[in-house]
């Protein structure tokens, strides 16, 4: 009798535990239809603060962008001005002031006014402290000041252009101001931000996913999608796995590998995104004693052979599967209105032959006789090292091209892979001869061609070139206040760049991005032709993009698993097998 | 009496350990031949003067001579102040560090509940019928799945149940909608299932074999037949005689594979994309973090040190000769 008593309290308990997560699940799941729309995105790379001031990777770029509108935006398709923050300006007749005219009725998503004296505090605030992410957006600033609510005026020591980003960019001043510099650096601005932009961070799990939710005082057209989630994966295989199986919807800096796989994938469209970037090598150029560069690498003609001696298109082929365009002067395609194309006279086309009569012109011969070159008059050898970002996939397979090229003018080349920081470390210390890095860069080019110039060393500049010249013409460029003119200055200083070899652009990195079509349309790539779908210098298509229809689902509830019944009659079933096993066991010893 | 006596030179060989690696951990770090101020402006944007500069050493009290140093970070750890972690600006340690625990902890755990409790039954039953076809396929299955990297195990299981079946997500702790309830539970159960299968499956062998060979040895001696020969029914002579004291050496195993496996998830937590104490601890060395660091090697040495001294005591419970040993 006692044992079956018992088998019906072991029932019960398993009927509860069967019974209880999955009537609990039941009730929970019964979803409301007005489910917000959300939009995933898959990355790899995760965001680490919303300050802005303390911003440094891509992502926290684009989120931070997504959050705060400058005073002037970019044309979607030319990536030209347009009004943001500010529906005009204009330039006083002596050159010497700014002025901008905001939208009248502005709003800080808590609701308080956004009026001039948020941009004139936030202004003041960098050009008193020197802020460095910031102060490139004020040369020669002598004053800016609020005359009334909505107008702005910047007056400058000398005339200058129109300041692009990120000069533009405000911040709330009834929030920030109450702090000294050092609280400003260690604020979080999270939770509850207070932006002025189309969306506001509104959940951040960090290592997991962060959420931008439509910020409903904002000025600008309502976006179609409730909210945009940033989903962190810790690998581009796991990230491209899910946009196939729809837990993501949008993918982008795909590697040219799992991309090529991408494009015949059901409901996923693959687009060739902007070239924005560009990976180049860089020489150590510094005249001092400091410098532990190789000295050969100071002589143009040096730089120039190596110049001819590599094969950008083959190493694009090769390693990139063809999606980059080969490399010249330094400012992107991605903007065709800044970019300069040598002329067929000026390329420096492959060419060992050239890159071996360069050398053998310059006095650098084999003088041992051991294949490698001697500097002139005999000497040390041409011996140079190469490093890389050990984890940086695509520089460490371009590495034994570059040798093999090199080895055949004479120049020996050892691989040098180190992590990022020692990188970091090994330029401060100027303790190199080449590397390769990159650049992503801004619509306008004053601070890409600001890197090259003698101030820049061991801040920005990625070779720490010196050359008066080339600074002359920085200063120029910053003081021509006619666009065409500056555009005929921008063009000279680059084609010189190209011709000194300062750095050499190896290639412009196309953005490989793809998405679910069978869920979203909406795109407007910008700039247009040839741009970016959805991670833009504005944001077009964040406010454009929708969903196909209302009733496809969307990737947020597609992440997967089995359901709540199925987990508890799992556990239902173990337990059930446990107990059960257990009871007829029993039973079995005793009745034996 | 001498319980209490081998309790309280447990915990002083604990805390002896804990001294060591918290002088070790202090002078490791300063051994390291990075620049602080160099990694705290690098990605500050800052331009400091050399004032500027002097005032952050002194903020640091990088300035103050190393005894001074070490005592102020003694101090500080005593009060729980593990400073700030820069990969996430302006948080600390210790809430980047508790954020991240949670996942770890609940993965770790529930998979060491698994595999010791799977692996330790299975190594009875094989101990116990060896030779038997169920002994031979479980030492290959075993032997096998502990053999395999464990990431490369969970890259297939995520191919297979993530990819190809669509069973489970991805990775991820949960899902990005907001969930309550039991649908948060289900959702964070999905989530966990393939890392933990993958730990599971990867650390079975260990408490397989190490049962197995043990009740083995322990079936081999003399008290075994003794206790046959008086009549005592198989069913007993395994669970009552033999597997009691088979158990010891798996005690320390779990104790010493709890500390351990918490670093060693660092692979499964990067192919699931499972945010844990693994993934913090790669990105933590990825950027040279090292505050984040100092603090996260203490609490790894504290585990460590915590599930020795519980397996210590754990022996003595089940095993009354360690005591007055």
């Amino acid at each position: 009798m006692t044992h079956v008593r018992r088998n019906v309290a072991l029932l019960a308990i398993v009927g509860l535990l069967v019974g209880l997560p999955t009537g609990l699940a039941g009730a929970q799941s019964a979803s409301p239809s007005n489910d917000p729309i959300t939009f995933t995105i898959g990355t790899t790379s995760d965001i680490r603060t919303v300050n802005p001031f303390r911003t440094v990777n891509v992502i926290e770029g684009w989120v931070t962008a997504s959050m705060y509108d400058s005073l002037i935006e970019n044309d979607q398709e030319t990536l030209e001005p347009a009004p943001g923050l500010a529906e005009s300006w204009e330039q006083s007749d002596d050159l010497l002031t700014w002025t901008f005219h905001l939208r009248p009725g502005l709003m800080w998503s808590d609701g308080v006014p956004l009026t001039a004296h948020d941009f004139v505090w936030f202004a003041n605030f960098v050009v008193d402290h020197d802020i460095g992410q910031f102060i490139d957006g004020f040369p020669y600033t002598d004053s800016i000041t609020a005359s009334d609510d909505l107008t702005i005026e910047w007056r400058t020591t000398r005339p200058t252009f129109q300041p692009g980003l990120p000069g533009g960019f405000v911040l709330p001043e009834h929030v920030w101001s109450t702090m000294s510099l050092k609280e400003v650096r260690h604020y979080d601005n999270f939770p509850n931000p207070v932006v002025s932009g189309a969306f506001t961070l509104s959940e951040w799990e960090p290592g997991q996913f962060w959420k931008v939710t439509a910020n409903p005082n904002y000025y600008g057209a309502k976006p179609n999608v409730d909210e945009f989630v940033w989903r962190v994966f810790n690998t581009d295989e796991a990230v491209v796995q899910a946009l196939r199986r729809g837990s993501v919807d949008y993918a982008e800096y795909i590697p040219a590998a799992l991309f090529n796989n991408l494009e015949n994938a059901p409901n996923v469209t693959t687009h060739v995104g902007g070239a924005g970037q560009f990976t180049n090598l860089n020489f150590n150029l510094d005249q001092t004693d400091r410098s532990e560069g190789h000295p050969a690498l100071l002589d143009v003609s040096v730089r120039q052979a190596i110049a001819h001696a590599i094969d950008r298109q083959s190493l694009i082929d090769k390693i990139l599967f063809g999606y980059a365009d080969p490399g010249t002067t330094v400012m992107m395609p991605a903007f065709p209105y800044w970019h300069y194309e040598p002329t067929q006279d000026e390329l420096m086309n492959f060419d060992l032959d050239e890159a071996n009569r360069l050398l053998d012109d310059a006095g650098y011969v084999d003088t041992d006789q051991d294949g490698v070159r001697e500097m002139p008059g005999g000497g040390q050898a041409l011996e140079l090292r190469l490093m890389t970002v050990a984890n940086d996939s695509i520089a460490s397979k371009a590495t034994p091209f570059i040798q093999g090229w090199l080895r055949q003018i004479g120049i020996k080349a050892d691989a040098d892979p180190v992590n990022n920081d020692t990188l970091l470390d090994r330029y401060y210390d100027l303790d190199f001869d080449m590397y390769i890095y990159g650049w992503a860069a801004s619509p306008d080019p004053d601070f890409l061609l600001s890197t090259f110039t003698t101030d820049q060393c061991l801040i920005y500049s990625d070779s720490c070139w010196s050359d008066p010249h080339y600074d002359e013409l920085y200063l120029e460029q910053q003081k021509e206040t006619d666009l065409e003119a500056r555009r005929e200055i921008v063009f000279e200083m680059q084609r010189y760049i190209y011709e000194q070899v300062p750095e050499m652009v190896l290639w412009y990195d196309r953005d490989l991005e793809a998405y679910r079509s069978d869920r979203w349309t909406g795109f407007v790539e910008s700039p247009s032709p040839g741009g970016y779908l959805l991670d833009q210098y504005t944001m077009y298509s964040m406010s454009s993009v929708r969903p196909i229809s209302a009733t496809v689902g969307t990737a947020a509830e597609a992440e997967g698993g089995i359901p709540g019944m199925v987990w508890a009659a799992i556990v239902g079933v173990v337990l059930l097998v446990l107990i059960g096993g257990t009871v007829l066991r029993r039973r079995r010893d005793e009745g034996a | 009496m001498g319980s209490r006596r081998y309790l309280v030179r447990k915990l002083g060989q604990a805390l002896t350990t804990m001294f060591f690696v918290v002088v070790f951990n202090f002078f490791l770090f300063r051994i390291m031949p990075a620049d602080p101020i160099k990694l705290l402006t690098k990605t500050q944007g800052l331009r400091l003067s050399e004032s500027d500069r002097a005032a952050m050493i002194a903020d640091l009290g990088l300035d103050k001579p190393l005894p001074q140093q070490f005592f102020g970070y003694v101090n500080d750890l005593v009060h729980g102040r593990f400073g700030e972690t820069f990969i996430y600006p302006g948080q600390s340690v210790s809430s980047v560090f508790l954020r991240f625990l949670w996942p770890t902890l609940l993965l770790v755990g529930l998979a060491t509940l698994l595999m010791t409790v799977i692996g330790l039954y299975m190594g009875i039953k094989g101990g116990w019928n060896r030779g038997s076809k169920g002994d031979v396929a479980s030492m290959g299955f075993s032997l096998v799945l502990y053999s395999m990297p464990e990431w490369w195990l969970g890259l297939m299981l995520l191919v297979l149940f993530a990819t190809i079946l669509g069973w489970f997500p991805q990775g991820g702790f949960k899902s990005t909608t907001e969930l309550t309830g039991m649908t948060h539970v289900v959702d964070v159960l999905n989530h966990m299932f393939l890392p933990m299968l993958t730990l599971t499956l990867a650390y079975l062998g260990e408490y397989y074999i190490v049962m197995r060979s043990s009740l083995l040895e322990v079936l081999g001696e003399d008290y075994i037949t003794t206790i046959r020969a008086k009549g005592v029914r198989e069913k007993d002579v395994l669970w009552r005689h033999a597997v009691r004291n088979a158990l010891l050496p798996t005690v320390a195993l779990v104790a010493l594979g709890f500390g351990f496996v918490i670093g060693g998830a660092v692979t499964v937590e990067l192919v699931f994309s499972y945010p844990g104490l693994g993934l913090l601890t790669f990105e933590a060395l990825n950027s040279q973090d090292f505050a984040l660091l100092q603090g996260m090697f203490i609490f790894f040495s504290l585990a460590v040190v915590v599930a020795n001294l519980i397996a210590d005591l754990t022996y003595g419970w089940l095993d009354p000769r360690v005591r007055s040993a």
